[in-house]
Parts: structure tokens; sequence; C-alpha cells
């Protein structure tokens, strides 16, 4: 044997043993969901949930049904439907990540996609309301992910996903979320 | 190994090479003998004890130290903490408040707290009971009693949900007694610190628990009896 041998088959060991704690997954990787991407426009479909995102609004005050609502409010359109079963198929989750803080779709306005029945085959499209802090769309660049889902514990599932920069939305004065109707196609 | 060797003639030969080597030694460090004599070795524990004893009472002494108790507030006044910033800003004790979902039996009346809040964690929160405002105000009356009911002062959403730096006014409501508070009363609000807790094993995420007293504020009570319109909501209508 020679005397370079066991130095360098140490340092391969130790190089071998940090590739090893590299790769390895994180203890949470087992029950991570599944996540699908969308683009505005694009129908996007989990297991038991199908998204189309329609538009993206952002606005300093929102209307709903009779109720109206001061602040920076991002209201996100689409049409969404279950895809293998209704019972209990509720759009439960949604949630939206931007600048290291996380959002959940507001309970305030009276009638919003948020919570509600899923039909298959029978899209209905609407809206959810996100209300951020008063800066939310002053910063230059935003990058921000949203998350739909069924479950309000979102592990094991299907997520659609949507990125986009806040920071590209123009700012209305008011905006009005869409009425639940059923989309024909 | 080399002093072993060195050794074993010493014990063989009463007089050998080891000897000669431990005399040269010996002189060698004669001079640090010499040194450490006059370094006074009785005073190390006086000195040690006195160094101990100037340490601690650069932190306050040895009694024992005094726990900071919770922080007098008046109305109005804001309590920071890391999930929450609450300012309680008035107290009204009206005959029913059904907005913020409690109910009133006869002989009862409603206690209301009107709070200004704001989420200071990164997550949502939610306000119903165990969380956030529900287990972060409590009266000093009864601390262990959580809130019947919490509402939005604005639109009476019931049992909020905080999102992150979004402010927020709320109602917190207790169903008491008719007897139990007057107008006029200077009521106590103890509000409690939580600590952030990461699940592990069979739970998973973060959550906030083990409430602690950190502040007291002190309100007084206006009695608004049936209330304008039966509910604080509009008595205050103008002012928002």
């Amino acid at each position: 044997m020679k005397r370079w041998m066991p130095g360098v088959a140490g340092a391969a060991l130790v190089v071998a043993a940090w590739g090893l704690s590299a790769v390895t997954p994180s203890e949470t990787a087992a029950e991570e969901p599944f996540v699908v991407s969308a683009n505005i426009g694009d129908r996007a479909s989990g297991r038991n949930i199908s998204v189309t995102f329609t538009d993206l609004r952002a606005a300093e005050a929102v209307t709903n049904d009779g109720w109206h609502a001061d602040g920076s409010w991002l209201l996100v359109d689409l049409e969404v439907e279950a895809l293998r079963s209704e019972e209990g198929t509720l759009l439960s989750f949604a949630t939206l990540d931007v600048g290291g803080r996380s959002y959940r779709a507001s309970e305030r306005p009276p009638e919003s996609l948020f919570g509600s029945q899923l039909a298959i085959d029978l899209p209905h499209s609407g809206s959810l309301a996100f209300e951020l802090p008063a800066t939310a769309f002053e910063a230059s660049r935003a990058q921000s992910v949203l998350r739909l889902g069924l479950e309000s514990d979102p592990r094991l599932d299907s997520l659609i996903e949507l990125r986009f920069d806040l920071a590209d939305l123009e700012v209305e004065t008011e905006a009005e979320l869409d009425p639940i109707v059923w989309v024909g196609r | 190994m080399a002093a072993s060797q060195g050794d074993e003639p010493q014990q063989g030969g009463p007089r050998g090479p080891g000897e000669a080597r431990q005399t040269v030694s010996t002189r060698r460090f004669r001079w640090l003998r010499a040194a450490s004599d006059r370094v006074p070795t009785k005073w190390f524990a006086g000195i040690a004890t006195g160094v101990f004893l100037a340490a601690t009472a650069a932190f306050g002494g040895l009694a024992t130290a005094t726990e900071a108790g919770p922080v007098e507030l008046e109305a109005g006044e804001e309590h920071l903490n890391e999930q929450l910033a609450i300012t309680v800003q008035r107290a009204v004790l009206i005959d029913e408040l059904s907005e913020t979902g409690v109910t009133v039996e006869p002989g009862q009346r409603v206690l209301a707290l009107v709070v200004d809040a704001e989420n200071r964690w990164t997550e949502p929160l939610p306000t119903r009971r165990g969380y956030s405002l529900s287990s972060s105000i409590a009266l000093a009356d009864r601390p262990a009693e959580e809130p019947g009911g919490i509402a939005r002062f604005d639109d009476s959403t019931w049992s909020p949900w905080l999102q992150p730096g979004v402010p927020m006014t709320a109602v917190l409501a207790w169903v008491v007694d008719d007897d139990d508070y007057a107008d006029g009363d200077e009521l106590r609000v103890v509000l409690n610190d939580e600590s952030l807790y990461t699940g592990s094993f069979v739970t998973s995420g973060q959550s906030w628990d083990d409430p602690r007293p950190a502040a007291i504020v002190t309100v007084p009570i206006a009695d608004v009896g049936a209330g304008a319109d039966a509910e604080p909501q509009a008595e205050d209508g103008g002012e928002r």
C-alpha cells in the first residue's frame, strides 16, 4: 500500500459522506404536496381539482354583494371544478406567499370562491380576495406564489400553483368580486 | 519511553546517570520555583471570591432577581410582542351584542372590549378560541375565561383571521352578570405573550401557545345601555 493511499481514501470518504447528506431528502419530503404549475388562461389539473386562472386584479377598495372594504386587495378571478369526487370537496386552501409572509384568502367578502363547494364537470367562476398590508403594491418587485387546494392541511394532495409579480399589476381604485356563476363549456 | 529508560538505572544502582540528570533538571527549574514562591498563592481564594462578587454585583448582586412583572398600560397604549400588536381602546357594557356570537340570558349583559390588533408574525392567525386574540386578551377578574365571541368592528365578520401586517379593529365580548360591572368602573385587562412552538412527530407546523401575562391595561367601562342601535358600531359609525 502506498503511503498516500490512506489519506486520499479518507478524503474520498469525507466527500462521499458530504454528498450523501446533500442528496438525502428532508424529513418533510415524504409528505410534500404535489404541485401543479398554472399559467393565466390555461387549465391546470390536479388529483381532484381543476383550475383556470382568468385574471389578477389589484385594488384599493373592494365590493361584493353590498359589502365594501378599503385596503390593499388582490382579487384572483378563476374557474374551478372537481374531477373525481364531490363529497367534502371545498376550495379550503388558498394562500398567497409574498415577501416572506403568507396570506390566506379573506373570509370577509360574503360571496367569494373561498371555501365553496366544487362540482364535477360543472366549473363555476368567481373570485378570491386577499387582504394585504398597505404597502403591498409599492414594492418594485414582489415575486408572489398563489396556491390553491382542497384541504386546509395541503400535505399529500395536489396544489395548483401560480407564480406572478405583484408589482406588475395596475392598482385600480375600486374593484368588485366576480359573482359566483356556473360556466358553460 | 525515553524517560522510563532513564529512570530504570536510578532504581537499580544507588548512583547512576539518572541522578545526575535529576540534579541538572532541578537546577534548571530552580528559577521557576523561586518565582512561584513569590506568588501569594494564599490570597488566590480571596482574590477569586472578590472577582466573583464584583461580577455578580455588576448584574445586581446575589439577591434573588425579581422577575419583571406585567407592565401597566392605559387605554390607547400599544403592547407589542413577537406575535401581535395589541391596543385596548375602550370597554363597553351593553345589553346584548349578538354580532360577536354571544347570547345573553336574562340577568346577564355583555362586556365588550374594542381592540386594535395587528399580526406581526409571517403567517395568518385565527382569532377563534385558543388562538391569538382569544388567548392573548383576558380580564384580570376572570383570567381563565376566553372571550365568548370576537368580531371585526367594521363589518362584523365573526372570528376573523389576522393577516400578517394588516391592522384590524376587533370587538371581544364576554357575557357577565349584570351586577358584575358598572359604568365608570376601572377594568383591568391582562395581555399575554405567547411562545412559538414548532410541531414534531404527530403534530406539524408552528403555533403560538403558553400564554403568560405581560401587560395589564386599565380602561374605564362605559355603560351604553341597549346601545345606540343596539350595538357599539353604530354609536361610533361617524368616526370611522
